[in-house]
């Protein structure tokens, strides 16, 4: 083997300790990362309200009803969705 | 006169052999299915810069500047990389952090790599320099703007055969990954479910790129380029209002640099650069990152069960070695295979993703160490 060689084949075991050892602490520092991201998003909860948990409530507030109950365009919505949803699986 | 305007005559021997290449990359992306997205362009690429006369990759030839524009300055593969981002929902990873370290174990392959390459150099046929070795063994990080952007910067002239190489082995992930995914697990450990995921909220979603470019800039600079391009389009998808940006970013956009550095790395394909000793050789080692990446990583997740208090199916860890969504869809298929009520994906999308930042943190490393 020449002394080129061996000069090349020392340069990857640097690389190779190196980079692995790079590698591992730059993801275990990013864990870190997501553990503080999460600690941080669970003391200070953001108000998500989303479209959908609006309209529900605006619905809520003008019919007054209890919050189990659905509004008769859902349930319509549903309806036709589960029979949608049959028909097709019953084809197939 | 008239003969001689045709291409008959000038035809050479190597270019038809690497006209014969570019039809077989069609054949494999068109009937095979293999990565059609870029091997079409490719092995369309290779058919336009191997036809006579026509000059398509010298000066004033139209691949010769979609490549210097492009893919020399590799712009291509981080816009690619933006892309890529902008499609990635990080949520499976967030939602079990542990994950990296499956991401970092698979990128072994790489590094292990560099001493096959070197040791190719024994053989009379081989030559390749430190910073030729590093551009190959990223193959092993089976991921194609990577491997690429790597490619242009370190060994240009290797750029052909490493993205050929890269993408053939992606798309072979379904042929190459199962018998070793299961020589290195028991029925048993194959068999194992794991709990079920918590829900990830939209404001840690948003934190995440943001968390991973900061780390990033911090330590690694070098690695900047592909990770910040990736936080980026990461950031337009998450932060819900530039719905339009993301759009552009995941579809025209993306398409169109895919179909342009498809045709640029095509055009690299040329008989006196394609047809040597040394592309059997890159071939060879990327064959050899690939595994030794599937490998590693599964050893690390076994690793990661045996101390975990939680169940840690073996399997997941094949999915670090990046190669989105393939990886994690045959780590599905095994899982199913062991226990038909084991459903893996969205397990495996964690060390799938997670695979993609190691393989550019292992690209910014190689960079910073073998470049310049």
């Amino acid at each position: 083997m020449s002394t080129q060689m061996n000069d090349q084949l020392l340069e990857a075991g640097v690389l190779l300790a190196v980079g692995m050892s790079v590698v591992f602490a730059f993801l275990i520092l990013l864990i870190g990362g997501i553990h503080t991201i999460a600690w941080f998003c669970r003391k200070f909860p953001s108000d998500e309200i989303t479209p959908y948990a609006t309209q529900n409530r605006a619905a809520q507030n003008i019919n007054n009803k209890s919050p189990t109950s659905v509004s008769p365009q859902v349930a319509a919505a549903i309806t036709a969705a589960v029979h949608t949803h049959r028909q097709t699986t019953l084809k197939s | 006169m008239l003969w001689e305007s045709t291409s008959i005559p000038h035809f050479e021997p190597g270019q038809i052999v690497m006209m014969l290449v570019g039809f077989g990359l069609l054949y494999l992306a068109i009937v095979r299915k293999f990565e059609p997205l870029l091997l079409i362009p490719i092995g369309f690429g290779a058919l336009l810069t191997n036809i006579p006369l026509a000059g398509f990759s010298e000066v004033g030839g139209l691949l010769h500047y979609i490549y210097y524009i492009g893919v020399d300055t590799g712009v291509f593969p981080l816009l690619i990389f933006m892309g890529v981002g902008a499609m990635t929902d990080f949520s499976a990873l967030i939602a079990n952090p542990r994950m990296l370290l499956l991401g970092a174990a698979a990128q072994f392959g790489i590094f292990a790599t560099l001493f096959g390459a070197i040791l190719l150099n024994g053989l009379p046929w081989f030559e390749f320099t430190l910073q030729d070795a590093s551009a190959i063994a990223i193959i092993g990080g089976a991921d194609g703007p990577t491997a690429i952007f790597l490619a242009s910067k370190l060994a240009p002239e290797l750029l052909g055969a490493i993205a050929v190489a890269a993408y053939s082995y992606m798309a072979l992930v379904p042929i190459i990954q199962p018998p070793i995914m299961k020589a290195l697990t028991t029925p048993e450990e194959r068999k194992l479910p794991m709990a079920q995921l918590r829900v990830v909220s939209k404001k840690e979603k948003i934190l995440f790129p943001l968390a991973v470019l900061l780390l990033t800039l911090i330590f690694l600079p070098a690695a900047t380029p592909l990770v910040g391009m990736f936080c980026f389009g990461n950031l337009l998808k998450e932060c819900g209002v530039v719905d339009r940006l993301s759009y552009t970013a995941q579809n025209e956009l993306i398409n169109i640099v895919t179909i342009f550095l498809g045709l640029g790395v095509g055009s690299k394909l040329s008989a006196d650069k394609f047809l040597t000793a040394e592309t059997l050789g890159i071939l060879a080692l990327g064959a050899v990152a690939f595994s030794i990446g599937t490998a590693t990583g599964v050893l690390m997740a076994k690793l990661m069960n045996k101390f975990s208090k939680d169940n840690i199916n073996p399997l997941i860890g094949a999915a670090g070695v990046s190669a989105v969504p393939m990886a994690a869809r045959v780590v599905n298929k095994v899982g199913l295979e062991a226990n038909p009520h084991n459903f893996l994906l969205m397990h495996a999308m964690g060390p799938n993703v997670a695979g993609v930042l190691g393989s550019a943190v292992a690209a910014g490393i190689l960079l910073a160490l073998v470049g310049s």
